[in-house]
């Protein structure tokens, strides 16, 4: 697999540890972006902040994106997303602690494309993880590549 | 008076006779002028001696009678100064006739003046005697005809008369001869018998009557003639030329010729018919009457004289007689001396010229002393031609007794009216005043009495604020629409105070004009109660308000509290388990397997919390949630259960037992959530059963109607079941059952947000029956 980043956007460190330790144990070896929070999220993708000047014709093969972020949480970090061109068909695939009904429609209301609910269980967690990672990174066939001059 | 002169030629014996006897005389010679004179001068004839010139020579002393002149007075005086001067002309035309010789004598009537002015008729015959030797003058021989000519005008006025009479009267006149047939008649004779006048002339009554009238009428003619007697006959009967027939009636005289001989008889005839019919609608309208009076269930009696001359059936029934024996008794025989005086104190009051009214009610005693109400209607009338006094006796047993009934229900009536625990009063629908009110009224306003509260017009005391609403109720309401109508309004005591009444209005009548009657009574007790309840309801209202503020902010922040736990409870537990798995993963060969044992524990530990939180987090969220009133069929949903749980356990045999057709209302989410706990737990606890037997139905249990879950299950120890809906609380080890212990606390949750109740029954190895209302 050539090139496809993972943006995982995590404010836990806990859970990004054993998020890239699942990962990792399920042979998915892609490079890992991690952002602690939506501003760092939004930062990376669009190249601004601390990631200015960064190359945003590349851009992640998934987001794996927490709702409970500081500063901007995670629905308004997907509505962002959608609403740009660049990113807007980007599979964004929410992981996150809660099944709150309405988490889970406004996710799927603002463009989610799946919506996992993170076990307690980390032999689950990382069955999870691995299926993910087949799914949207092997299986899954992702969007054409915006072009930019 | 016409004068005709008469041609001595046609009666010329006559004069010559008298002249011949007189010259007979005069030859016979002892009768010389000695002896005429005196003759001449007292007959009654006048004799006239007259010279060629019409002059006077002689009139003998008679001319005194008709003139009134002596025969001096006139003598040599022209004979026709006197004449009258219509007569003149042929009285000289006479004369010169005479003296022509041209006639031997001249007859005429004329008319002389009386010296008292009067005219005089005359017959006169005059002779030319000029050439006698002896009288040598024109003799004139007069009488006055006067008094015959009067009898003749006056027989010529009175057959005048009588022409007219007969021809001017409607009746019939006729003359018929001895024989019977007719010599004369009029034209009414005519049109009685219907035949005309020539064909009646000479018929004989047999041509237009019967036998039996002909002998009728031969009769009475035979008894005329042989009496001589007038008499007047009725009911001939006639039949005219056309076959109709007619009753006439008939007078007869014998007709007599002027030597008194009987020659026929003559009388007037007239046609009865019409007085036939009267006399007949007359008979009927008498029948008619009488059986009127016969018929009538009034008394009916004529009193002449104090005596009963007339009494129908009816009023002989009254006084205890027949009809026979009443007829001729006094009234003082026939009723009790007490009504007798009664009767002769009003007859006298009557006689005094007092108005009396001409009905009066009295007590009739009848002969077996039976007492009737009557009342007598008294007349005078004329009676067999004399004054007399009819009596109408009215039985007023009825009307006497509806008078008690109605003035008993009058009085029931009042004494209601009175006694009304609710204020009563009448209000007349035009003058809108109160005519009429009841003690409880008075009482309820503080009058001392029923009269002032009519002359205070308790309109008046309406509460000014109500009085538009109350008065407009009562006049359109009641008066225009006839409603009953229920108002309640405030009015103001006589001493001030305000007091709410309840009122209804019914329309009536009150002496014969349209009226209200309208009861009320004083509700200001329950009015206060009522305010006090909108007023304690109005704050429950404010304090329901708080309340839900409150709750919606505890609500608020119970789902903040339950977001978070969601999200930021698990995710330590994700860590614990986490890396308890890593160290299990990368430091199992630091670790022996006491090591690893207590790493599962901690492992397990924070797995079985992630239940428990995600447990009340499902609670939580079913009190939170919106609530949905819809129909859903309860049968339906257990099978849809039943189906998916046999789908999970393949392998178990449970038999379930689904009353169909169980519908409910509520929120078709929350009660699936419902019936699954409860099915699941029957699933659950029926493990060690074979077969299970599931059962969800509907039965009355402790006289309520319920739906349940029931199975055969292990059941439960009763003495627990009060722990059975807490959250968390178990009956079982997690080794014997799993679960948290939330389900039945969240089925109590859901049905008592439906309004219902669940409660259990169970034994130990028993099963368990759920059951529940909603």
């Amino acid at each position: 697999m050539e090139n496809k980043i993972i943006l995982l956007v995590e404010d836990n460190p806990d859970d990004e540890a054993l998020t890239l330790r699942a990962l990792e144990k399920n042979n998915i070896l892609n490079e890992v972006m991690v952002a602690h929070d939506g501003v760092e999220a939004l930062d990376y993708l669009f190249g601004e902040g601390s990631y200015s000047g960064r190359d945003t014709s590349v851009m992640p093969e998934l987001v794996l994106l927490d709702l409970k972020l500081p500063k901007i949480d995670g629905l308004e970090v997907l509505r962002r997303i959608r609403a740009d061109k660049q990113t807007k068909l980007l599979p964004v695939v929410i992981l996150t602690s809660s099944k709150e009904e309405r988490d889970l429609i406004e996710g799927y209301s603002l463009g989610a494309n799946s919506y996992i609910r993170k076990p307690v269980d980390f032999v689950q967690f990382g069955r999870a993880v691995q299926q993910l990672g087949l799914y949207w990174l092997v299986l899954n066939i992702a969007p054409p590549k915006e072009r930019t001059s | 008076m016409g004068t005709k002169v008469k041609s001595s030629r046609n009666r010329p014996h006559q004069t010559a006779t008298d002249v011949t006897e007189r010259k007979q005389v005069e030859k016979a010679g002892p009768y010389g002028e000695e002896y005429f004179r005196p003759l001449i001068e007292r007959a009654l004839d006048v004799v006239l001696v007259l010279n060629r010139d019409g002059t006077i020579r002689y009139e003998s002393p008679s001319i005194q009678n008709v003139t009134g002149y002596t025969p001096e007075e006139r003598k040599g005086k022209s004979v026709f100064d006197l004449i009258h001067p219509d007569d003149m002309a042929s009285a000289t035309s006479a004369f010169s006739q005479l003296l022509q010789n041209q006639v031997a004598s001249a007859h005429m009537e004329l008319r002389l003046q009386h010296k008292d002015g009067s005219w005089r008729s005359i017959e006169a015959i005059g002779q030319n005697l000029l050439d006698h030797p002896v009288v040598a003058g024109i003799v004139a021989n007069f009488r006055d005809i006067t008094e015959r000519k009067q009898a003749e005008e006056a027989l010529r006025e009175s057959e005048q008369k009588y022409k007219t009479i007969l021809e001017a009267i409607e009746d019939g006149y006729y003359e018929v001869d001895l024989a019977g047939n007719f010599t004369f008649f009029n034209d009414p004779m005519c049109g009685i018998i219907g035949y005309s006048k020539d064909e009646m002339m000479g018929m004989n009554n047999r041509q237009y009557m019967d036998k039996e009238n002909a002998k009728k009428v031969y009769q009475a003619f035979n008894r005329v003639y042989t009496t001589g007697k007038h008499t007047k006959e009725f009911g001939w009967e006639i039949i005219r030329k056309d076959g109709t027939k007619r009753f006439v009636e008939a007078s007869v005289s014998l007709k007599r010729n002027s030597e008194g001989e009987p020659i026929g008889f003559r009388g007037i005839v007239r046609d009865i018919a019409e007085r036939k019919r009267t006399e007949e609608a007359l008979r009927q309208s008498e029948e008619k009457f009488r059986r009127l009076v016969e018929d009538m269930n009034d008394g009916y009696c004529v009193l002449q004289g104090a005596r009963v001359v007339f009494a129908n059936a009816r009023s002989a029934e009254m006084f205890g007689y027949t009809v026979d024996e009443v007829i001729g008794k006094t009234v003082q025989e026939l009723l009790p001396p007490e009504l007798v005086s009664e009767l002769s104190r009003v007859s006298a009051r009557r006689q005094r010229g007092e108005t009396v009214p001409s009905q009066y009610e009295t007590r009739l005693v009848a002969k077996d002393g039976r007492t009737r109400p009557v009342e007598f209607g008294t007349r005078v009338i004329d009676y067999a031609g004399k004054p007399a006094l009819s009596v109408v006796i009215r039985d007023i047993t009825e009307r006497k007794q509806a008078e008690e009934a109605l003035r008993e229900s009058e009085h029931n009536y009042k004494t209601l009216f009175e006694s009304m625990i609710d204020g009563m009063v009448v209000i007349d629908a035009e003058t809108m005043r109160i005519v009429l009110a009841n003690g409880t009224a008075a009482k309820m306003y503080g009058f001392d009495s029923a009269e002032e509260v009519v002359e205070a017009n308790l309109l008046d005391y309406l509460h000014p604020d109500d009085r538009d609403r109350a008065l407009t109720s009562i006049a359109e309401d009641m008066f225009e629409k006839d409603l009953r109508q229920v108002n309640e309004f405030r009015t103001i005591t006589k001493d001030g105070r305000e007091i709410w009444v309840s009122g209804v209005s019914t329309r009536i009548e009150y002496g014969g004009r349209l009226a209200g009657l309208v009861s009320f009574r004083d509700i200001t007790d329950r009015k206060q109660a009522e305010e006090e309840i909108r007023r304690l309801n109005e704050q429950l209202e404010q304090r329901v308000i708080e309340r839900t503020t409150q709750l919606e902010a505890v609500n608020k922040e119970l789902e903040a509290f339950a977001y978070s736990v969601s999200h930021d409870l698990r995710a330590p537990l994700r860590s614990i388990d986490g890396f308890s798995q890593v160290l299990l993963e990368d430091y199992a060969g630091n670790l022996d397997e006491e090591g690893k044992d207590y790493l599962q524990r901690v492992r397990s530990g924070s797995q079985r919390m992630a239940e428990l939180i995600d447990d009340i987090l499902n609670l939580s969220r079913l009190t939170r949630g919106e609530m949905r009133h819809e129909t859903v069929d309860l049968s339906a949903l257990a099978q849809t259960i039943a189906t998916e749980l046999q789908q999970s356990q393949p392998g178990r045999q449970v038999e379930f037992i689904i009353t169909p057709g169980l519908v409910a209302t509520g929120d078709a989410h929350l009660l699936r959530v419902a019936l699954e706990n409860l099915l699941e737990n029957a699933w659950k606890f029926t493990r060690s059963r074979a077969p299970a037997r599931i059962e969800f139905g509907y039965a009355e249990t402790n006289g309520q109607p319920a739906y349940f879950v029931r199975d055969n299950g292990v059941g439960f120890d009763m003495a627990y079941a009060d722990k059975l809906f807490g959250a968390f609380q178990r009956l079982h080890s997690t080794s014997e059952f799993e679960g948290t212990g939330i389900g039945l606390a969240t089925v109590q949750r859901i049905i008592h947000r439906h309004g219902g109740n669940i409660w259990a029954e169970s034994a130990v190895d028993q099963g368990a029956t759920f059951y529940f209302t909603l």
